[in-house]
């Protein structure tokens, strides 16, 4: 059973265009998104919430298609932006929250803001970009979702309370039942929390696996360039050039001999990205 | 439709006290001299849907509110309500001032008569704002507030008696006009927020 399923999904808007985006996340697990600046991430958060239509192809969430009232009680969103009204401090918001979430925790809401140290006499106009954040993920929490949908959840936070989100978050799937969506720009966040990773790139979906899986089965390596010519183009993700080397990150089992170094998915999504495109 | 209807009462309260002061000081005016004005405040109130919904484009709550477990007909409908409740408290607010003044029938006869002006003001500009926006729309909200006030002014005119009472066979039509436009615009309304994407 898939938490999020997405086939051959596209969505036109003005020049960009998401492109037949597939993806599968299972339920208990993380998938993570990563991609640039305008790279399609928000568009993709956005048919899933049903904020934006469709072109062409399907959505499944919870193993419902049809965004309803009962499917949105069951999903937590934060998006890029955490937009609340701006004259409502925390208090007002538990009590907007209760009448909109069926399954609305006023408890757990304020045990977040007090763990999140959230200020909750301020109104949301008044609080920093951290603390809008913070209390956007509090709300996400707080009404017993079975999905997490975040969209740049912690950027704008200190390393500090990001610590603690991911602590949260991790133990949020602790439970079988639970699954997150996140996209981030800040790919450390996602290599520590993600079971699944997808590289988004000008809308089209060019990596998505395990992550361990993904991480294991590419490395990074220094080589001359007869080593480089030695090695399988197919095989090549992308290439530094250098004055005296270049480093490489190639797939593991086209090494013809060459050791290599563990990647990590910046570094992979970087090669991939900036690299690869000016090799090719 | 609690939660969003609370939401509604706070954006109001936190953003339009001024707003309320002024219907205030109108009402002492009413209370001592008779303004002609007056007649036309409701219908200034019924803007106030209008501008918390600018206030949501604002804060990009009406895209975030599309996420939650509420329906877009949910949306749409706590802003009728809630201008049809800001219109109903300010009418019955003056309605009562000019009770003291001109006695009850008179009162009820302008009471009727403000509600169903500020409700048709209500249901011609909410279809026009949810669908230009509230910034495109400012320019036909001034348009239609500036001729609002000139056709009902010409309109008070045209109808009332020789006592400057509104005779009671106009308000039962203007109350019915009223309803009738409030079920199309809504439908409308609704309409125009289901095609919306964010």
């Amino acid at each position: 059973m898939y938490a999020v399923k997405t086939d051959k999904l596209c969505k036109r808007r003005g020049e960009f265009l998401l492109d037949g985006i597939s993806l599968e996340l299972p339920k208990g697990y993380i998938l993570g998104l990563v991609g640039e600046n305008g790279a399609g991430k928000s568009t993709f958060i956005s048919l899933l919430l049903g904020m934006l239509r469709p072109d062409a192809g399907s959505i499944s969430i919870l193993g419902s298609s049809d965004n309803s009232v009962a499917l949105k009680n069951d999903i937590g969103v934060v998006l890029s932006e955490p937009f609340m009204p701006q004259c409502m401090n925390a208090s007002m918001i538990d009590k907007m929250y209760t009448g909109i979430y069926k399954n609305w925790q006023s408890d757990t809401f304020f045990r977040y803001i007090k763990q999140f140290n959230v200020p909750d006499n301020k109104v949301f106009s008044a609080l920093s970009r951290g603390n809008k954040m913070k209390l956007a993920i509090a709300s996400a929490l707080s009404h017993d979702a079975k999905l997490l949908i975040l969209d740049e959840a912690t950027s704008g936070l200190d390393p500090i309370v990001r610590d603690d989100i991911l602590d949260v978050l991790y133990d949020f799937t602790s439970d079988d039942e639970h699954s997150i969506l996140i996209s981030s720009h800040i790919t450390g966040d996602l290599e520590r929390l993600c079971d699944y990773i997808a590289f988004i790139h000008k809308g089209r979906i060019i990596l998505s696996g395990e992550k361990d899986e993904i991480c294991e089965s590419y490395v990074k390596l220094s080589c001359s360039n007869a080593e480089l010519k030695s090695l399988d183009k197919d095989a090549l993700i992308g290439v530094r050039r250098g004055e005296y080397s270049d480093e490489v990150i190639a797939k593991r089992n086209a090494l013809c001999g060459l050791t290599g170094a563990p990647v990590s998915l910046e570094e992979l999504f970087l090669y991939m990205v900036k690299y690869g495109e000016e090799e090719k | 439709m609690k939660g969003l209807l609370l939401k509604e009462w706070y954006l109001l309260t936190r953003n339009f006290k001024s707003m309320f002061i002024v219907i205030f000081i109108f009402a002492a005016f009413g209370f001592f001299y008779d303004m002609a004005v007056i007649t036309i405040v409701p219908v200034l109130i019924a803007s106030v849907p209008v501008s918390t919904t600018a206030l949501d484009e604002r804060s990009g709550w009406s895209c975030y509110a599309d996420a939650l477990p509420v329906t877009r007909k949910n949306i749409v409908d706590s802003k009728y309500i809630s201008g049809l409740v800001c219109i109903f408290c300010t009418a019955l607010l003056f309605a009562c001032v000019n009770a003291v003044r001109n006695g009850i029938s008179a009162s009820l006869e302008l009471f009727i008569f403000q509600i169903s002006g500020a409700a048709i003001y209500l249901s011609l500009m909410m279809p026009v704002v949810l669908h230009f926006g509230t910034e495109k729309a400012r320019y036909i909200n001034m348009a239609v507030i500036a001729a609002f006030a000139m056709l009902v002014t010409a309109l008070m005119l045209a109808i009332s008696d020789t006592s400057g009472d509104i005779p009671f066979r106009f308000t039962a039509p203007a109350l019915l006009a009223a309803l009738i436009m409030l079920i199309l615009s809504e439908f409308i309304s609704v309409l125009i927020y289901m095609r919306k994407e964010f």
